[in-house]
């Protein structure tokens, strides 16, 4: 059986992915928003989760208003970004785990 | 049947994005939605009023995107997160239209944010480290 170790949220504005892209984590105006993500990297480092669960909102790239799932699950193997029309540079893809994401769909379903 | 009231329907400087905002924009926001695909952001400025001819756009609606009318097109019903694709390249943000339900400018509204954290050590401490803004 697995266990839940943590919860962490952050907000997600577009703006925040633009002063990454553009350099600006240490900038007066981000710096404290970018500095309390320290103590939740080193939480990290130390528990080394063996599987993290995104949870995010659609930011209008995947679905638009005559297909708007209240939840969706991605059970893929791995997870591009592109430009959403906004100008954000896109970041390398990342890993899923496709088979604990159908056991976590499936799981839902059958509940 | 008429369109449901609801106790948000009038709050001062901003527009709920709900199902009747859906409704009337609809044709709208799939303009906006289809800037996903770099092809149909260059298509839309190459010629903006030959691109607007492919979604059935009301008069009303397709002169609010001509004249590149941001509030107007909120109070429309754009949905916030299609509109961007359309503002933010036109060098209108997310945070500038924050600004614009205040009545002030996005610089104006940046400052007030800085000055918000003023003396945020204090107030964390006497809240017991936790600050809802």
């Amino acid at each position: 059986m697995a266990r839940i170790i943590g919860g962490i949220t952050s907000s997600h504005i577009p703006a925040v992915g633009n002063a990454i892209t553009d350099g600006l984590t240490q900038d007066h105006y981000w710096k404290r928003f970018f500095d309390g993500y320290k103590p939740v990297h080193d939480w990290l480092e130390e528990k080394q989760p063996d599987l993290i669960i995104i949870v995010y909102n659609d930011h209008g790239l995947n679905f638009f208003l005559d297909k708007i799932p209240t939840f969706a699950i991605g059970c893929a193997d791995t997870y591009e970004n592109a430009d959403e029309g906004w100008g954000l540079k896109p970041t390398s893809p990342y890993t899923g785990d496709a088979e604990f994401s159908w056991h976590l769909a499936e799981s839902l379903i059958n509940q | 049947m008429v369109w449901r009231k609801h106790d948000y329907d009038e709050i001062s400087g901003t527009y709920v994005f709900d199902g009747q905002r859906a409704h009337s924009s609809y044709a709208l926001n799939k303009l906006f939605y289809s800037f996903n695909e770099e092809v149909n952001r260059t298509a839309f400025e190459e010629s903006p009023e030959v691109y607007c001819e492919n979604f059935d756009l009301s008069k009303e609606h397709k002169a609010l995107v001509l004249n590149q009318d941001f509030l107007g097109i909120l109070r429309a019903g754009a949905n916030i997160y299609y509109m961007a694709k359309y503002c933010i390249p036109r060098g209108v943000s997310v945070q500038d239209a924050g600004a614009a339900f205040q009545g002030i400018t996005g610089d104006e509204f940046r400052d007030k944010l800085l000055k918000k954290r003023d003396g945020l050590e204090e107030r964390l401490e006497k809240e017991g480290g936790y600050w809802n803004g």
